[in-house]
């Protein structure tokens, strides 16, 4: 018999409001991003057609970034953010206050997005649960090849969800998961 | 585990300080922050998580500890927790820097003498004013 307690299973409903205004003030407050709220069909069209910056430069397809970050406490799960590499160097530059041609190295690179996963995380359940404490296990980060793209659809599951979203002209989907035991 | 050295002012005496996290970002943002701002900072020390921090501890004369909450191997309340116990860091200044700033966890650092709890996300300008305020004792913020 096993000594753990089942944990409560909130919905994503619960919570989708709360994430997303996580999501919005890390990315303004820490990243200097500017986000917008995207709905499925428009953020279909971005990941699929990446903007074009440089009329001269033609869009370049990039390799993404995948990082989860897995809480329990008061209940459990984990959020996971999905964006490509050109999103996360600005994430980088942003955050450190480096140049356009200040050079970025990889392990630099994952733990930006993994510095913002976790801050997201941490901001979420801080202003959701005021009075609860929960704890984050160190980001997890991939890499996913160019020709994967972040449009598989969640599972038809009310405690799994997710948030689309721009952040500055680029797609970030941030996906949510309750379970009912810490991982 | 590193130092690095920041350019001394006049006035107060430099601090040297600890940062502790896991988040190699998080270090580099501090430290750029601190070579920034007219603060007089002294070494710069950095650890991953609680046990490295330690070592760095019992190495050094540090006069000032930043530390995030939830990090490998050793969290931050149980690095804050670990050198209460010592009377030699008695008068360390403890800084807190965590997303979570959940009244519960406020509640459970509240006996282990920490001096600021800082809340990510924080603009640059928030980690100016509380170098500002333990080197210099004034209430910036």
């Amino acid at each position: 018999m096993s000594l753990l307690r089942s944990l409560p299973v909130p919905t994503f409903a619960e919570h989708e409001e709360a994430v997303r205004a996580a999501l919005v003030e890390v990315a303004e407050n820490s990243f200097f991003g500017f986000t917008v709220r995207l709905d499925e069909p428009s953020f279909v069209d971005l990941v699929r057609n990446p903007p074009v910056f440089d009329p001269e430069v033609p869009p370049v397809r990039e390799p993404w970034v995948v990082t989860e970050v897995h809480f329990h406490g008061a209940f459990a799960g984990l959020v996971q953010l999905t964006m490509n590499e050109a999103l996360a160097r600005q994430l980088l530059q942003a955050f450190l206050g480096l140049g356009p041609d200040d050079p970025i190295e990889e392990p630099h690179l994952f733990d930006s997005t993994g510095e913002f996963a976790n801050q997201v995380c941490g901001t979420w359940l801080t202003r959701a649960c005021e009075d609860r404490r929960f704890d984050l296990q160190p980001p997890a980060v991939v890499r996913k090849p160019i020709d994967w793209l972040p449009l598989d659809p969640p599972a038809a599951d009310e405690h799994v969800g997710q948030v689309l979203m721009s952040m500055n002209d680029l797609p970030l989907r941030l996906r949510v998961q309750f379970v009912s035991e810490p991982a | 585990m590193s130092d690095s050295q920041t350019t001394a002012t006049s006035g107060p005496r430099p601090l040297n300080i600890l940062i502790v996290d896991d988040s190699a970002m998080m270090r580099m943002m501090i430290k750029r922050v601190a070579s920034l701002c007219e603060v007089p900072i002294g070494n710069i020390y950095e650890a991953s998580n609680g046990v490295e921090a330690i070592k760095v501890l019992e190495a050094n004369d540090i006069d000032a500890l930043f530390t995030d909450i939830n990090m490998p191997v050793m969290t931050g309340t149980q690095l804050l927790r670990e050198i209460g116990k010592y009377p030699r860091y008695h008068n360390l200044t403890r800084v807190i820097i965590s997303t979570d700033g959940s009244s519960a966890r406020r509640e459970e650092v509240k006996d282990l003498n920490v001096r600021l709890y800082v809340e990510k996300p924080f603009r640059p300008e928030v980690m100016r004013d509380v170098l500002a305020e333990i080197t210099t004792g004034a209430h910036v913020r």
